[in-house]
């Protein structure tokens, strides 16, 4: 400490005199230079930490998955036979004391049951518990750490942890969306019986994002009853509605079908384009007044859906007007409604042909590409 | 003489001293908010399961654009790649700008292509249409192939968009090396963002002597030649230091015309890529940037570090000359089309702290710089320099700058660490010692030579010869 003091006044003392700039330029040049050493240290160290961590974790590793590979290959359907109680003093024999060895433990057995269902998976969660290794699971929950926070909740989700639902039900309104939606997907898994009740009290909004992350695992989970999801269209939360109108879709809840016509007068055109598509979906005939009610005060987004749905219901009761806006100058109009009328096979093709006659430029280029996919289509070449 | 000399002297020993202090504790600011941006994408997306957007209906479309001119050798090639990107939302749309090599009868020929009636809606002006062809083969539904009448890259890009179909536009160079999670990854913040995401972009690193199987990197490598090695440290500094940090204070002014997803009800309201600058991809940016203020609309341009585009780099020096010519005279150019900006508080961010840091750092200060090294010569001609002092000062800016190369290898080592073997470490780190030696005074003169070339008027790309990849 007093050779660095030393050298430091040294160097106060020669610097001093000098002009200020070449003071700062010295003090920044050090600085630099410290940093440089710095960086490199670091980066060395990381390096040979790196390899020292790799051949210390492959050895334990080793000796991890043999037990688990014994351990998996004994489990069979005989359901008398117990095959925890016989593996338990084995993986007891593991110096479990030492952190990382637990850890790795912890991991491994997390990647075997992702790789396993049925009575494997089952077992290798009792192990799990068995092993106390869930309290791990326990403190990454309790950690003020978001990342750590997220890994606890993803690995209570995949274990199925149910005695932590009560800890992940806290996170569900939490202010991190990372943690949000974390919650959100393990309390459809943890709580099978009333897997969507947190729509009711969702403050937060969904993002697209999550909203994908979830539908994706209510497609995977499949619960075996499902709820109306309708019954949460009127919340005040616009994305639990969006979240609900892709449900409907995806599971076809014919049931929700009035509820969604009325939501065609909500204000938020992302609500009203979900209806529209559910409209069309669903094929439902008894929506064309409603849609034709709206169309006028809509912009050109929701008009030209509204048009692609009135071609996929093809009730045949709206030809007259898909004709007229086949002839509007706006392209997207001109483009839906012509494929609409087009939907409408021979009596749609009929129109189209005979407008053909006196189309302005645009249109007619339109009714031209898509008259020529017709026939391609019919000659079995894919346009 | 000798007084004005003196003046001259004093003048650069205060104010350009201040200008370079200012400039280092903006790298410095730089660095910090980069390590920030980056703990904060790598912890958000470490638990990222990419193939919920790849099997959704409820994913959002993609329109891939691609324009290619006279790129005969490679382009079957490249059009498979980009037909096997991992996404299921997306068609392609292959513009031939008006090429006079066999670029179109290549497609024509490898992807069964028929000449084909279609309507075009033109929201953006461009040159002439001379067909669009699809193909016969029903696996090839995602294909789009149009010719057009030469208009150069932005025109190309323009008339790509009139006739894509999808949301959004996710335009790039037809010779770069996509990832092929690259949708995924870029489509991700346009769903995860609280506010509307108007433009994404990705790392570009230098695929020069990598290994490429199939229009696909195998194996990363450092390149073979000495003036590539330095692009990749040039790279790395660019893309996971400067444009992670201007993400993080949604600052960013530049999606890399190599690679960027758009939304295209924003591109198309701004009128498209604009032809009257070399420097299309950061006008474009600029441009969506300004509509957004003006609409009074929340928004975000984002970033993404994961290394998601592998381009050629230019391996010779006229090459890269050119390059780097255009490069400064588009920057100058995007920066005069909107002076309106220069700290303009109505567009908070962007006025105030991205675009005066753009034109008063990275288009300034080469000219300072330059300024600098003619007035050192002129005084050391005439025996004015206390070389004491001159030593010091310019060990100063070589500490410093090979302390942030430094840094930026290691940010490489924490993140994605695509240069694996340790030979590889080696040799980045003892680049950062040459690089202030051997490639930035070359980087300097283009430089110079770009902003002369803009004030005499040149418009020209410059050609850009590619060995392509092997």
């Amino acid at each position: 400490m007093e050779i660095i003091s030393n050298y430091a006044s040294l160097f106060y003392l020669g610097i001093i005199d000098l002009p200020t700039n070449i003071r700062i330029a010295l003090v920044v040049s050090l600085v630099s230079l410290g940093l440089l050493i710095f960086f490199y240290i670091y980066l060395l160290t990381k390096r040979l930490v790196f390899i020292f961590f790799r051949s210390r974790d492959r050895y334990w590793n080793e000796q991890i998955m043999d037990l688990l590979n014994v351990f998996v290959s004994e489990v069979d359907d005989n359901l008398e036979y117990d095959p925890v109680s016989k593996a338990l003093p084995n993986f007891r024999k593991l110096p479990l004391h030492r952190w990382f060895i637990k850890r790795m433990l912890y991991q491994q057995i997390l990647n075997y049951q992702n790789h396993f269902t049925g009575h494997a998976s089952e077992k290798l969660k009792e192990l799990f518990l068995q092993l106390h290794l869930d309290e791990i699971v326990r403190n990454k929950l309790k950690s003020s750490r978001t990342p750590i926070k997220i890994r606890g909740i993803v690995d209570t989700a995949q274990l199925e942890l149910t005695h932590f639902l009560p800890l992940v039900k806290t996170f569900l309104n939490n202010p991190s969306s990372d943690i949000r939606i974390e919650a959100q997907a393990a309390y459809i898994i943890l709580n099978k019986a009333h897997s969507f009740d947190f729509l009711a009290d969702v403050k937060e909004p969904i993002q697209d994002w999550h909203q994908l992350v979830l539908m994706d695992l209510i497609c995977k989970i499949h619960p075996k009853e499902l709820p109306h999801f309708s019954t949460w269209l009127n919340s005040k939360n616009k994305s639990v509605i969006e979240l609900c109108l892709k449900l409907i879709r995806h599971f076809q809840q014919f049931d929700a079908i009035e509820k969604v016509i009325h939501l065609l007068k909500h204000p938020d055109n992302e609500i009203k384009l979900h209806c529209i598509q559910i409209l069309g979906e669903f094929e439902v005939s008894s929506a064309e007044p409603a849609l034709l009610d709206c169309y006028n005060s809509q912009t050109v987004e929701l008009q030209a859906p509204i048009l692609k749905v009135l071609g996929r219901i093809n009730s045949g009761n709206q030809l007259q007007f898909l004709l007229k806006a086949a002839a509007a100058p706006q392209f997207e109009i001109a483009y839906e409604a012509s494929a609409a009328l087009l939907a409408h096979g021979a009596k749609g093709i009929d129109l189209l042909k005979h407008y053909h006659q006196q189309a302005e430029p645009m249109n007619l280029q339109i009714i031209d590409q898509l008259l020529g996919e017709t026939n391609n289509k019919n000659h079995g070449v894919h346009a | 003489m000798e007084s004005m000399l003196n003046t001259i002297a004093i003048f650069f020993n205060h104010y350009i001293f201040v200008y370079a202090m200012v400039v280092m504790l903006s790298y410095l600011l730089i660095i910090i908010l980069s390590a920030f941006e980056m703990r904060t994408y790598l912890r958000k997306n470490s638990n990222t399961d990419y193939r919920s957007i790849l099997v959704s209906e409820f994913a959002p479309s993609v329109s891939i654009i691609a324009p290619a001119y006279n790129e005969a050798p490679n382009i079957v090639d490249n059009v498979r790649s980009i037909l096997s990107l991992h996404y299921n939302k997306y068609e392609v749309i292959v513009v031939n700008d008006g090429s006079s090599d066999s670029t179109l009868d290549e497609l024509i020929r490898a992807f069964d292509l028929k000449k084909q009636n279609y309507a075009i809606n033109k929201r953006i002006d461009t040159q002439d249409v001379r067909g669009v062809f699809r193909s016969n083969n029903p696996g090839l539904e995602r294909l789009i192939v149009l010719d057009k009448e030469n208009g150069g890259k932005a025109d190309a890009l323009n008339a790509g968009i009139n006739i894509a179909h999808n949301a959004l536009l996710f335009c790039i160079d037809a010779d770069c090396i996509i990832d092929p999670d690259a949708i995924l990854k870029l489509v991700k913040p346009f769903m995860d963002e609280p506010v509307k995401v108007i433009a994404a972009g990705g790392v570009v690193r230098i695929a020069n002597s990598c290994e490429i199987n199939h229009g696909r990197l195998v194996k990363v490598h450092m390149p073979n030649s000495l003036l590539s090695r330095f692009q990749v440290l040039e790279y790395l500094r660019g893309f996971l230091l400067g444009r992670m940090a201007w993400s993080r204070i949604n600052g960013l002014l530049i999606v890399s015309g190599a690679m960027g997803l758009f939304d295209k009800d924003i591109v198309i309201k701004c009128g498209g890529y604009s032809t009257k600058t070399v420097g299309e991809d950061m006008e474009l940016v600029l441009r969506m940037r300004k509509y957004m203020h003006k609409h009074k609309i929340p928004y975000k341009v984002v970033y993404t570090p994961d290394p998601l585009c592998w381009t050629e780099a230019p391996s010779d020096l006229n090459i890269l000359g050119r390059q780097r010519n255009r490069w400064s005279r588009g920057c100058l150019e995007s920066l005069i089309m909107h002076r309106d900006l220069f700290f303009n508080p109505k567009y908070g961010t962007l006025g105030l702290i991205s675009y005066p840091y753009w034109l008063l750092v990275e288009w300034m200060g080469p000219i300072i710089e330059f300024i600098g090294l003619i007035v050192l010569g002129i005084l050391i001609y005439f025996g004015l320099v206390n070389w004491t002092y001159t030593i010091i000062l310019l060990v100063m800016v070589y500490c410093f700058v090979l302390a942030i190369s430094t840094l930026t290898i290691l940010y490489e080592e924490l993140s994605f660490r695509q240069y694996t073997s340790g030979k590889d470490l080696v040799k980045l780190s003892l680049l950062s010692f040459l690089e202030p030696f051997i490639y930035h005074p070359l980087i300097l003169y283009w430089e110079m030579r770009g902003n002369f070339d803009f004030l005499i008027g040149k418009k020209a790309w410059g050609k850009m010869n590619r060995n392509g990849f092997r």
